[in-house]
This record gives structure tokens, C-alpha cells and sequence, in this order.
């Protein structure tokens, strides 16, 4: 048993993670918790008394086409979301890992569109989306391609992808990064040995690359994924859900029914839902990533 | 090392529980008997030290969006009036208000006065208890019959009207008279005229749908004409069970308001266009006519001063028949119910009901009190002459809270390619189920 490792020291370790702990019951557990009530009552928002109503709320959501084309839409985006800004990240850590100064002035590049808010992006992207006077059906058109001009916001077809693409554009630097630092990690020897053996481009990235930038890949994975399950602020600016809930995924359909609708209750049992989908998929992903991670 | 490691998680949850424990406490009861950890209003600390001190400066709290800067301006003469009684104006984003009020007032922190939305959503705070009876004041006589109908709840006044504004068809008067065109009288005349603009090279009617709200106009004008003014008990009836909005009239309205983008008369790309842009386009000349609300004018012209501007009712009627316009009651401000300071309130709202005031409040709104003439732009001048008709309030003030969001959503699947029966069923179904909720 250690000297010094009395009662004290433990009194000492917990008082520090007392305000940590603090902050995060009152400003998440408490509110979770409120809301897994909320969701068996049909509490309207401004109501002293909310009614308990039990399942009612869950029973209503499992039959509503509206929350299954908001899950529809909502596994879409995060797939999407996810996909392409790994592969993209990926690449360009790819170029851009090395110490040169174009490398590593692109990198900060690259940054410049996380650091703006969401709501300035989805203000701009709209702007450039515009079916009259778009920058993007202007380019077009100016070169030639104006068989290819959309109206891409208000096409229920093509909404989703703008605004996916918008999104991808924006974060994908943060994976960028991670990908980097995982990359750096390999040693370099590794890559002399795979030389050596006459491996070529691919197999090289195939056999020592990729299995080792595994610890970076599974979190760039979770971590995208969460993001992308949770997109509200970029879909909301850019197209509000619509057209005709084209757009609409869970945590927007989920404001509409708590503040526009005044469905606190209903909306609620949707937040209810989204989490534990989120939940359920984190755990997963995060069980398959792990195991396939490889030490050298 | 075990115990001691399980009594120093122990000790932890209960600082952690006894925290949570006087946070819960605080906001449970109501925010009204004032705990120590509820949020500080200004009025708090008076009212604790309340009886047994000489009466202290009370400070009202006001709520308001929209007219804030004349809330604040007239506020402030207020309190130099009225000496002892401070005035604490507060504002938040258009689109953020209901939230906001509804948080404030569901955490005990209610502001003494703020602005409450004519219809439904003053109804619902009704129904709850949260607005104070006005009926026995002083400015409720002056208030216009028609008016003071369409805002009572139960026969009861609960807030301050300030003014009156309609929707209508804002056009463009140089593209008229450049092409020979006159104000439509009817359906055909309208389609006619919005052809031989789209023939001339110019986008004849401006929708900016990726704004969601703007798809309402249009419905709400063919509403007033094509089924209130034949039949104005249609709401009762749908209530009562007796109506639905699939197989009404409603059908025929929607095919013809998708009509107008089949016969090419609207802009390209209606879903991928904001409501901005429409307005921009609209002054700079680009767009001949734009269906809006009499208060957009100014910005319009703020943007081009240049442009000749003139208004005129959505005709959508058979030749020589009536044309009904649907008109909003703008309320200011209602009292919250349990308000520390009635009196003070009461007095506030009285002074904010006089004649000079009130033309403040206005801006280039319509009238609504018998001794107030109405000070306004040419252009909305051009639509009172209709008024007399007939007119019909804004649909969201007659219908439940969820139906108008549904109309929004279905406008957009709509124009996307949806299906009109759907969309009506939608409509009854979520009519149903805000009846069901108030």
C-alpha cells in the first residue's frame, strides 16, 4: 500500500472533479433526464402540468411517415457525410503530411472553413446555390455547361446532396488533421522495408499505411458519424428541412414538433429516439474499429 | 483501500444530490415565490422586502420583438412621466420570440408586458391563465367593431391592438404602364395580365418558396374570396366536424395556385429562392408583382427608392363578383395574469393606448380605433379603398397551432411534385391534432 494514499488524497481527487462533474449533471444529465420524462407526457411548452400519457408519444412516432422519412434522410446524410469526408481527408492528409511549407501552409488552409460560423456558410452556400443569379449556375454556365444549371436547394431530388456537399466542405479539415497526426505516427522504416520488397504505390498504402492509421481512422469514424446522425444548424439555414421535407432529418423534424408545433412531449420522445440510435450505432462502430486496430 | 475508495464515491453523489436537490426545488414552485437560486428579475428584490418599507422604485419588465425601437422610445417617455415606475425593455430575433416567451413564462420568469401574436397562439395563453382580463379598460371603447372581433377571446379583450395590415399583391406601376396593363378585377384578367409581362421578358409573379412562410399568401387571399365571404362559418365547421379541407374548396385553390408555375407566370426555380432575393429583385424591377404583406413596402422602397409601387387584392374571383382581402389585427402587448404590478402595468398599457402613441406603433399600418386615421404609403393607400369589402383575418389566427406549419411544409411538396389529396388530408389531420392539444 502507498504512503501518502490515505483517505485524504482521495477526498483531495474528488473535490477537484467535483466542478467537472457538476457542470456536466446539471447542464446534461439533468436535462436528459428531463427530457426522457417529458417524452411520456404531451407537455405543450407553457403548460404548469404536463398530462402523463405513457407510450402514447412512442406508439404515435413508430407510425408517423414523417419521423421515418426524417430517419430515412437522417441515415442518408450521416452516410454520406461520413464517407466523404473521410476519403477526402484522408487523401489529403495523404499530400499533405509532409514538413514542406506548402504542405503545411495548406493544411492551415484547409482549416479556414471550420473556423466560420455554420449559419455564415449556410447563408453563403444558399447564396451560391441560387437557381437566379447562383454563383455555381453562373460558372456553368460560363463555360459552356449550361445544360447542367439546377435549381439546387429547391430540387427535392438534388437538396440533400448540396447540402450534404456544403457540410463536407466545411468539416472536413478536422479529419484532415487527425489524420495527419496518425499518419506521422507510422514509422518511417516501415515504408523502407515495404521499398525494399518492390512494393508499389497501392500495395503500399494497403499493407502498411491504412492498417496502421487505424487508431485515427476509428475515431475520424465515430466521430463523423456522431456529426453527421446530429447535422441541425447547416440544414437549417440552407433549406429549413424542405422542400417539402426533403431535407428534414431527425433533429429537424424534432424542432419543428417541440417549437413550431408546440409538441414539447412528442418532440422529446423523437430526442429520445435519436439518442439512443446514435447510442446504439456509436457502440457498434466503435466495437468493429477497435478490433481491427493492429500494433506494430 | 476498497471502502475507502466506495465511501468517497458515496460522499460525492450526495454533494451532488443535495446540489440538484435546492436546484429543482427553486424552479418547481413556480418562479413565483422567490427562492434564492430562482433567476433575479429586477422586481424580485422589492417584492421580498414588500410591505413593512416606504414603497421602493418598481421596475417593470417588458417582452417585446418586432416594434421594439418604438417600445423602448416609448418607454422611455413613460418613465419620465411617470416618475417611480422604470421601464425595462427587453427584445429578442422575430424568429425566436415564442420560444422564447413560452420558456420565459414555463420558468417562472415571466416579463410583466409582452407582445402576444393575434389568434391561436394568445388563445393558447388564455386558456393557460397567463393574460390578464383588459376588458374594463379605458381604450377598449375606441377600438374598431370590426377589430375588436376579430381579437376578443370568449368577448373578452385580452391585448392591445396597434393596428391593422393586409395581405395583397404588390406590383410594379412602370411595368404596367410601360405594357398598357390595369389593376385585374378577376382570376382570368389576373392570369391574362401576368402573361402578357412574362411575353414582354419580365418575371410576372415573385415567389420566394425556400422560405417557407411565403407559399401562405397566396392561399390565404384565394381563402378570403373563394370560401369567407360566401361561407364565413367554414372554421366552425371544420371544427364541428362538419367540414374537411380535402374536398373542399380547397382543392381547386391549390390546383390553381400550382397552376401558376405550370403556365411558367412564376419565377424559375420558386423552391430554390428565398424570400430576399424576391424582395431585392422586386425593387430592382426584375420581378413585376409579388404577393406580401402591406408592412413589406417599406423595406422595398428602402432598397429602391426609385420604384413605383401600387398594391392591389389578389382577384381571385369570377368577373364582377367581390373581392375579400384577408386583414391582421396586430396586437402590442397583453399583461401577464400574475403580474406583481397590475396597477403599474395597467397604467403602461393605458399610455401606450393614446392617440400619439399609438401612431407610433402603427408604422405604415392600417387603422383600427375610431379616433386614429391612418397615415400611410401610397401604395398601401391604394388598398383601403378594398377593405370595406370585406375582409377575413390572417388563417393562423383561426386555426390551431399545428395547421399552418403543415400548410407551409405542403405548399413545398407541392410545387416539388406532391399530391394535393395528401396534403389536405395532412392539413385535417394536423388540424385534429391541435385541437386536441389546446
Amino acid at each position: 500500500m502507498n504512503r501518502g494514499y490515505g483517505l485524504s488524497r482521495l477526498w483531495v481527487n474528488s473535490l477537484f472533479l467535483l466542478p467537472a462533474l457538476l457542470v456536466f449533471t446539471v447542464f446534461l444529465i439533468y436535462p436528459v433526464a428531463n427530457s426522457f420524462y417529458y417524452s411520456f407526457t404531451d407537455w405543450n411548452g407553457i403548460a404548469l402540468a404536463p398530462k402523463y400519457i405513457g407510450l402514447e408519444n412512442y406508439r404515435e412516432l413508430l407510425g408517423d411517415s414523417d419521423v421515418w422519412n426524417s430517419l430515412k434522410n437522417t441515415f442518408i446524410i450521416a452516410l454520406l457525410f461520413t464517407l466523404g469526408v473521410n476519403v477526402i481527408a484522408l487523401a489529403l492528409a495523404l499530400c499533405l503530411q509532409g514538413s514542406h511549407w506548402i504542405q503545411k501552409g495548406l493544411r492551415v488552409w484547409f482549416l479556414i472553413p471550420l473556423m466560420i460560423s455554420p449559419l455564415a456558410i449556410g447563408y453563403v452556400w444558399s447564396f451560391f446555390y441560387s437557381p437566379i443569379g447562383g454563383i455555381l449556375n453562373m460558372l456553368l454556365e460560363s463555360v459552356g455547361l449550361s445544360f447542367m444549371t439546377q435549381d439546387w436547394l429547391g430540387n427535392p431530388k438534388l437538396a440533400i446532396y448540396s447540402v450534404i456537399f456544403s457540410s463536407i466542405w466545411q468539416s472536413m479539415a478536422l479529419s484532415m488533421i487527425i489524420y495527419v497526426a496518425g499518419l506521422q505516427a507510422i514509422p518511417r522504416d516501415l515504408y523502407e522495408a515495404a521499398d525494399i520488397d518492390g512494393a508499389g504505390m497501392l500495395r503500399r498504402f494497403t499493407t502498411v499505411t491504412f492498417p496502421l492509421v487505424a487508431p485515427a481512422f476509428t475515431i475520424n469514424m465515430v466521430v463523423t458519424m456522431i456529426f453527421g446522425l446530429k447535422k441541425f444548424d447547416i440544414i437549417f439555414i440552407m433549406t429549413g428541412g424542405g422542400p417539402g421535407g426533403a431535407t428534414e432529418n431527425l433533429a429537424i423534424h424534432l424542432y419543428n414538433q417541440a417549437f413550431t408545433y408546440n409538441r414539447m412531449g412528442y418532440g422529446s420522445a423523437i430526442a429520445i429516439l435519436m439518442f439512443l440510435i446514435i447510442f446504439v450505432l456509436s457502440l457498434f462502430q466503435v466495437k468493429i474499429l477497435r478490433n481491427r486496430e493492429v500494433e506494430y | 483501500m476498497r471502502r475507502s475508495k466506495a465511501f468517497a464515491w458515496i460522499a460525492m453523489l450526495l454533494a451532488l444530490v443535495l446540489v440538484i436537490s435546492a436546484c429543482g426545488s427553486g424552479s418547481k414552485n413556480g418562479g413565483n415565490n422567490s427562492s434564492s437560486s430562482s433567476s433575479a428579475g429586477g422586481s424580485n428584490e422589492s417584492s421580498a422586502s414588500g410591505g413593512a418599507q416606504t414603497k421602493k422604485d418598481v421596475t417593470l419588465r417588458v417582452f417585446v420583438t418586432n416594434v421594439t425601437p418604438q417600445i423602448q422610445e416609448l418607454s422611455e417617455k413613460f418613465s419620465e412621466r411617470n416618475p417611480g415606475i422604470k421601464v425595462e425593455a427587453d427584445t429578442s430575433p422575430v424568429d425566436q420570440y415564442d420560444t422564447l416567451l413560452n420558456t420565459k413564462i414555463a420558468s417562472g420568469d415571466a416579463p410583466d408586458v409582452f407582445l402576444v401574436y393575434t389568434g391561436t397562439k394568445t388563445e393558447r395563453l388564455v386558456r393557460e391563465g397567463h393574460l390578464m382580463d383588459l376588458s374594463d379598460q379605458p381604450w377598449v371603447e375606441r377600438i374598431m367593431p370590426g377589430a375588436k372581433s376579430v381579437i376578443s377571446i370568449d368577448d373578452k379583450i385580452y391585448a392591445l391592438p396597434s393596428s391593422q395590415f393586409v395581405m395583397g399583391i404588390l406590383y410594379n406601376k412602370k411595368i404596367f404602364n410601360d405594357l398598357g396593363l390595369n389593376v385585374p378585377q378577376s382570376w382570368d384578367e389576373f392570369l391574362d395580365t401576368a402573361q402578357k409581362i412574362k411575353d414582354a421578358g419580365i418575371i410576372p409573379i415573385g415567389l420566394g418558396l425556400k422560405d417557407a412562410f411565403t407559399g401562405l399568401f397566396i392561399p390565404n387571399m384565394m381563402a378570403a374570396s373563394a370560401i369567407y365571404r360566401d361561407n364565413p362559418d367554414f372554421d366552425a365547421q371544420i371544427k364541428a366536424g362538419q367540414q374537411t379541407f380535402a374536398g373542399s374548396a380547397w382543392q381547386q385553390m391549390m390546383a390553381d395556385y400550382l397552376d401558376l408555375d405550370k403556365r411558367g407566370l412564376l419565377n424559375p426555380g420558386v423552391l430554390g429562392t428565398g424570400y430576399d432575393q424576391i424582395q431585392q429583385m422586386m425593387a430592382s424591377g426584375e420581378i413585376a408583382m409579388m404577393p406580401t404583406l402591406t408592412p413589406t413596402v417599406k423595406g422595398i422602397r428602402a432598397m429602391n427608392p426609385e420604384v413605383e409601387l401600387g398594391m392591389f387584392p389578389l382577384p381571385y374571383v369570377k368577373q364582377g363578383e367581390t373581392i375579400w382581402l384577408p386583414s391582421n389585427t396586430k396586437s402590442v402587448v397583453a399583461i401577464y395574469s400574475k403580474t406583481k404590478y397590475p396597477e403599474e402595468a395597467k397604467k403602461y398599457v393605458e399610455f401606450l393606448a393614446e392617440p400619439e402613441n399609438i401612431k407610433i406603433l402603427m408604422e405604415n399600418n392600417l387603422s383600427v380605433y375610431t379616433d386614429i386615421e391612418s397615415v400611410s404609403d401610397p401604395a398601401v393607400k391604394e388598398l383601403e379603398q378594398y377593405i370595406a369589402n370585406g375582409t377575413y383575418p390572417f388563417l393562423d389566427a383561426v386555426w390551431p397551432t399545428t395547421v399552418q406549419p403543415a400548410l407551409m411544409k405542403g405548399v413545398q411538396s407541392m410545387f416539388a411534385g406532391g399530391s394535393i389529396n395528401e396534403i389536405l388530408e395532412e392539413l385535417d389531420r394536423q388540424y385534429q391534432i391541435g385541437l386536441n392539444a389546446q
